[in-house]
């Protein structure tokens, strides 16, 4: 994960750098930029488990019930609806890479496949940093340990 | 696929996002495991190229980028060390009235208010930084926690907020305007929560005792030396960012990039800058960031299978169906946040009810800036009002044992200010003018 922490920290170092210059790419680039710092910033707040909770009951369930819950509901509803957006989201990216697909909201109209691919490996990281997190807690739970 | 009426759809889907909030499942991938569900019974699996779009939409919006700009500008206004000093100044200018430090702690909320923008984060620093000092000059312990609940909360009304970014593009009103009109209604919950401090301490003077001659004796130049570089550094980095959204002259992203360039400035000039204050400073950044986007993306998914189905019309009958014509309505309305604003935190809130109430108050006929105020302020009596408030959980998780605060006195402390927001909001609603008169002198 430390790739991804490092770009989106570098990312939203230059973004304020890149901002107050009014330019025709300054539209484009930073919402791109701001785009990548936020979804390669989910798989990060993932590995941390810093995501928000209403915590009012949960802080008061046990270790092994709070480990069922998380797996269980991230098992039915979090992987197959994000593992089917990454299904989606490919096509669109090799769409846009084979037919030079522009951005359309600013002046300068860049390439939009860097972007799109980016979603895509934001996507699979994310996946992959509940999926760790899922595997971590099911083991643990099968041993019988306590963390 | 299945073909229900949208009203079992909203049923459904509200049933199932209490069961799964409830659990305690991460709020975002709670509300995207709704939308997921509803969607694929009642939509079929085109729903994922909608999912897909939405997402795109939402990461390129150009609004939302202000938000890790005004949580950069506000992480390093913390690691400019400016906020212990701001607090001892106004502790020195105010120390002399009887309950000043009370009135010192709301004034340093509301300072602290334009530059952290989120609760949780203003809370924790009156708690660290004014609660101790109260306490030690012998304030009563509700008192005081009630002073850091109540000027805390303050942290998500007054702009340059986060809520407020939120709100704006949920509800099709420009962040500017939002800005302008939440800043006078922060001022008179600041005005009315220091009012009721002065006639408290009047009354009550014993639970707060004025600060010996001995400290108070300090020299006016050297008070003055404090308020130039305690004060003034913060205030003019806030009016110039309000000030240049107020003159037209930047939208509140770029204002916001403006902001966190200037605090960074300002880091410097108090010669805290350094790699390592950066580094953290971003790194705090993007995983606050994140952390509000994961509920984001789940809410702008939910939102649009709920209303995609058609049940909004379902809520909005609900509502309508109140007697008392309009007023009804908002009474209905403003008690369903209530309720919300004590269980779930504002994120949750702005972003499933807003898009969902918001059509229903244009259709009654309110003031769409006005109504979204309302709202706002409703959400600050939320955060204070036992039994889950979100502020008094803060609070009580910064306090040392030493200083004996049971829940209890927080409690008791702040249950008061609620009184005071609801003055604030009944002002509001006999006096539209205090929150729509800053904005209607915008400059386009």
């Amino acid at each position: 994960m430390a790739p991804a922490r490092c770009s989106s920290s570098c990312d939203s170092f230059l973004m304020r750098y890149l901002f107050s210059k009014p330019t025709v790419w300054a539209f484009d680039i930073s919402y791109m930029i701001g785009g990548s710092i936020m979804l390669l910033g989910m798989a990060w707040v993932t590995v941390r488990r810093d995501q928000v909770r209403v915590d009012i009951i949960y802080t008061r369930y046990s270790r092994k019930l709070k480990v069922i819950v998380d797996s269980v509901l991230n098992i039915v509803l979090f992987f197959p609806l994000y593992i089917m957006l990454i299904q989606r989201a490919i096509p669109r990216a090799i769409y846009s890479f084979t037919n030079q697909e522009f951005s359309e909201v600013g002046f300068w109209r860049p390439l939009l496949w860097p972007y799109r691919w980016m979603m895509v490996v934001a996507l699979i990281m994310w996946v992959l940093a509940a999926l760790v997190w899922v595997i971590k807690d099911l083991s643990s739970l099968r041993k019988g340990e306590e963390l | 696929m299945i073909d229900a009426s949208p009203e079992i759809v909203t049923v459904v889907m509200i049933t199932l996002l209490i069961l799964l909030v409830g659990s305690g499942f991460p709020l975002g991938l709670a509300l995207g495991g709704v939308a997921l569900i509803a969607g694929i019974l009642f939509f079929g699996p085109a729903i994922f190229s909608l999912f897909y779009d939405r997402l795109f939409g939402v990461t390129s919006n150009y609004t939302f980028l202000a938000v890790p700009l005004f949580i950069f500008m506000g992480i390093m206004v913390e690691k400019s060390g400016v906020s212990k000093q701001l607090f001892d100044t106004l502790y020195l200018w105010l120390g002399g009235l009887r309950g000043g430090l009370a009135v010192a702690t709301i004034w340093f909320g509301t300072i602290l208010a334009a530059t952290v923008g989120v609760i949780a984060a203003s809370v924790t620093m009156l708690g660290l930084i004014a609660l101790p000092s109260m306490l030690q000059r012998g304030y009563s312990k509700e008192l005081s926690t009630g002073a850091c609940c109540a000027g805390g909360s303050l942290g998500i009304l007054i702009p340059p907020s986060i809520m407020l970014i939120f709100y704006g593009p949920m509800a099709n009103i420009s962040v500017g305007k939002l800005f302008m009109a939440a800043f006078p209604a922060g001022f008179l919950l600041s005005a009315l929560y220091t009012t009721y401090i002065l006639v408290r301490c009047k009354m009550r003077p014993l639970e707060a005792p004025v600060l010996p001659l001995e400290e108070r004796n300090v020299p006016m130049r050297h008070k003055l030396y404090l308020l130039a570089t305690g004060l003034l550094p913060t205030v003019v980095l806030i009016l110039a960012v309000l000030g240049s959204i107020f003159l037209g002259i930047a939208a509140p992203t770029e204002a916001a990039a403006v902001g966190a360039l200037a605090a960074t400035i300002m880091v410097a000039a108090y010669r805290r800058l350094n790699f390592r204050v950066i580094k953290e400073t971003c790194f705090a950044t993007a995983g606050t960031f994140s952390m509000v986007f994961i509920v984001v993306v789940g809410a702008t998914f939910f939102t649009s299978i709920f209303l995609g189905l058609g049940c909004g019309e379902v809520v909005n009958s609900f509502v309508l169906g109140a007697p008392g014509g309009k007023w009804g309505a908002l009474l209905v309305i403003m008690f369903i946040i209530f309720v919300l604003g004590m269980l779930i935190d504002w994120m949750g809130i702005v972003l499933i009810m807003i898009p969902i109430v918001t059509p229903i108050a244009t259709q009654v006929g309110f003031d769409p800036l006005w109504f979204s105020m309302m709202i706002i302020v409703n959400l600050q009596m939320s955060f204070i009002s036992p039994p889950f408030a979100y502020a008094i959980f803060f609070l009580k998780a910064v306090t040392t044992p030493e200083q004996g605060i049971d829940s209890g006195h927080i409690i008791r402390g702040a249950v008061p200010y609620i009184g005071m927001i609801i003055i604030a909001l009944t002002l509001m609603a006999f006096f539209p003018e205090i929150v729509t008169w800053l904005p209607g002198q915008m400059i386009r």
